[in-house]
């Protein structure tokens, strides 16, 4: 017996399975097939007797079916370890319900291992038409699966259901069902919220349709600002787990991430000095900057500009930016001298009181350290010299920081 | 005295008996039976098709149908006609209806009306106005009629069809 039940659940299945050219068109799982024969007859003397009838039921299996899958599109940006959402639409176009459980493979480039995905599972009602639909219908009548709960074969009230989901493909959403007339008649009603645009024959598939989000962590980057993570998920039949469907085409996620560089120039900004070289080596806002060579005397102003960079190729966002630069030996900080371009090109005073709201502070311990969040949004109102929230830099985006000291 | 009770006696029991003579009828005892085939593996590792009892089927499956009549009563019973609409989600078999000593009819109309397959058309209207006689496909059959003519007291005989489940 055993040998038996072997041989049934392979070479026997396949034979089976041979036959059905698609499920385009078949009968709902959980149906119930009734044969009943009626005898009626009469005896020598032509009197007709009470006639007999006998009956045989067979249940309709559920045959696994290659759902449909869609491609999200792809994602760029993305940054590394952070659960990227795929949303996925999925419709079933099997002749019942089943479960769809979720894999997904990675192909990656400059990504030190591949992206794992969370694996969600989703079931899907299916069932086929038992009464041919006529154009506008609204009312659909389909087999009885046997129980009369108001779910028809995994398909209930505010489902979205997809007509010959392989073929014609017309998308519904059902009001409700009544399943009153399952025991008497063997057929239910589905009722639409609109009346159908499509004529459908008996026998034509009705999946549910629905979505899946699938969360894809990503990894982190080799080397430079960027790799990608090509993701195919695969939905898999429970009842058959030799049934499944990869998405076409893949999801590219492209993961970046900033490149921040920071580079200090200087200025002696006392009127009229000629303790400044020559030649600029960088001009910002009309005023001219300098790596070296820059002289004073005591008492001089010198102009400090801090250049924050994100402009790299492919570089990601940057996020949190916090400057913090002691002010040198010998000198003093000036005073309301603090101005910040958060990457606009346009600088703003910031005050260097603490926890005030702008985006700037000086801790006074020792000889100063100036804090500054630059890029956009930063601030400095959480408690305590130093305790800001930085601020954010796009990919191309600069920010300049400026300050001053005299020598003392 | 003694001898009118047993005269009365003895005519109730002629009485009797005579009144069961009477109830003397046929009685057809049905059973109908339904079969899929499986395919084995045998020892030798050559494919043996089998029929096993079907209780569940999927789309695609050919069903056995097999009718076991056989009459148990103690009178020969006539004109047995054994009629079998074709199940709901199923379609006939061509040329699958067998049947012992039995005529084999078939209907189109819901089994309103019964008649050899060769027999069986419908009208179509083509454009030009003018109806054609078409002759029904097996798959449009929705009824199958046995007639028999007699079955003898203690006589069995069988009949079947098969059907493909949609």
């Amino acid at each position: 017996m055993k040998h038996l039940q072997k041989l049934m659940g392979g070479t026997a299945l396949l034979a089976s399975a041979a036959l059905i050219p698609g499920l385009a068109f078949a009968t709902a799982a959980n149906t119930t097939i009734t044969n009943t024969v009626t005898v009626s007859y009469s005896d020598a003397a032509d009197n007709a007797q009470t006639p007999e009838t006998a009956s045989v039921a067979i249940d309709v299996n559920l045959v696994a079916s290659a759902p449909l899958v869609s491609s999200p599109a792809d994602v760029d940006p993305a940054t590394e370890d952070t659960a990227v959402n795929l949303v996925y639409t999925i419709t079933s176009t099997a002749n019942g319900p089943d479960t769809y459980n979720f894999t997904s493979a990675d192909t990656r480039t400059n990504m030190d291992a591949d992206a794992v995905g969370d694996d969600p599972s989703i079931p899907l009602g299916a069932t086929t038409v038992a009464s041919a639909i006529v154009a506008t219908d609204t009312v659909i009548t389909v087999p009885f699966d046997g129980t009369d709960d108001g779910v028809v074969n995994g398909l209930t009230d505010g489902n979205t259901i997809v007509i010959d989901p392989t073929g014609t493909a017309e998308v519904a959403t059902i009001l409700s069902v009544d399943e009153s007339t399952g025991a008497a008649t063997n057929t239910v009603t589905i009722t639409l919220t609109a009346g159908t645009a499509n004529g459908f024959i008996y026998g034509t598939t009705i999946g549910q349709r629905d979505t899946v989000t699938v969360a894809i962590t990503t990894d982190t980057i080799t080397t430079g600002t960027s790799g990608t993570h090509s993701i195919v998920s695969t939905a898999t039949s429970d009842f058959n787990g030799a049934i499944s469907t990869d998405q076409a085409t893949a999801t590219v996620i492209t993961v970046r991430r900033p490149v921040l560089t920071v580079t200090k120039y200087v200025r002696n900004a006392t009127p009229l000095t000629t303790f400044n070289p020559v030649a600029a080596d960088i001009t910002v806002d009309g005023v001219d900057y300098y790596s070296s060579g820059v002289t004073g005397n005591p008492g001089d102003t010198m102009q400090y500009l801090i250049v924050i960079d994100n402009s790299a190729a492919g570089a990601g966002t940057a996020n949190n930016i916090v400057v913090s630069d002691p002010i040198p030996q010998f000198t003093s900080f000036v005073a309301s001298s603090i101005e910040l371009d958060p990457g606009t090109g346009t600088f703003a005073a910031q005050d260097e009181t603490a926890d005030d709201g702008d985006a700037a502070e000086l801790d006074a311990t020792g000889n100063g350290t100036v804090y500054v969040y630059a890029g956009a949004g930063g601030d400095d109102t959480t408690a305590g010299a130093g305790n800001g929230d930085g601020g954010t830099l796009l990919a191309t985006e600069v920010s300049h920081v400026i300050f001053q000291v005299t020598i003392d | 005295m003694m001898m009118n009770m047993i005269r009365n006696t003895l005519l109730t029991l002629v009485l009797g008996t005579a009144s069961m003579m009477s109830m003397a009828a046929p009685q057809i005892a049905l059973q109908i039976s339904a079969e899929k085939e499986v395919v084995e593996v045998d020892e030798n590792g050559q494919q043996v098709t089998r029929r096993v009892a079907a209780t569940e089927t999927v789309p695609g499956d050919v069903l056995f149908y097999t009718i076991s009549y056989s009459n148990t009563g103690d009178e020969a019973a006539r004109n047995v006609q054994l009629d079998n609409p074709v199940p709901q989600a199923t379609a006939y078999q061509a040329n699958s209806a067998w049947g012992e000593n039995s005529e084999i009819l078939f209907s189109i109309d819901g089994g309103k009306t019964f008649k050899k397959a060769s027999n069986l058309t419908y009208q179509v209207t083509g454009n030009d106005g003018q109806t054609e006689d078409r002759q029904a496909a097996p798959e449009q059959y929705n009824s199958i009629r046995w007639i028999i003519e007699e079955v003898g007291v203690g006589a069995e005989g069988s009949s079947g069809f098969s059907v493909i489940v949609q």
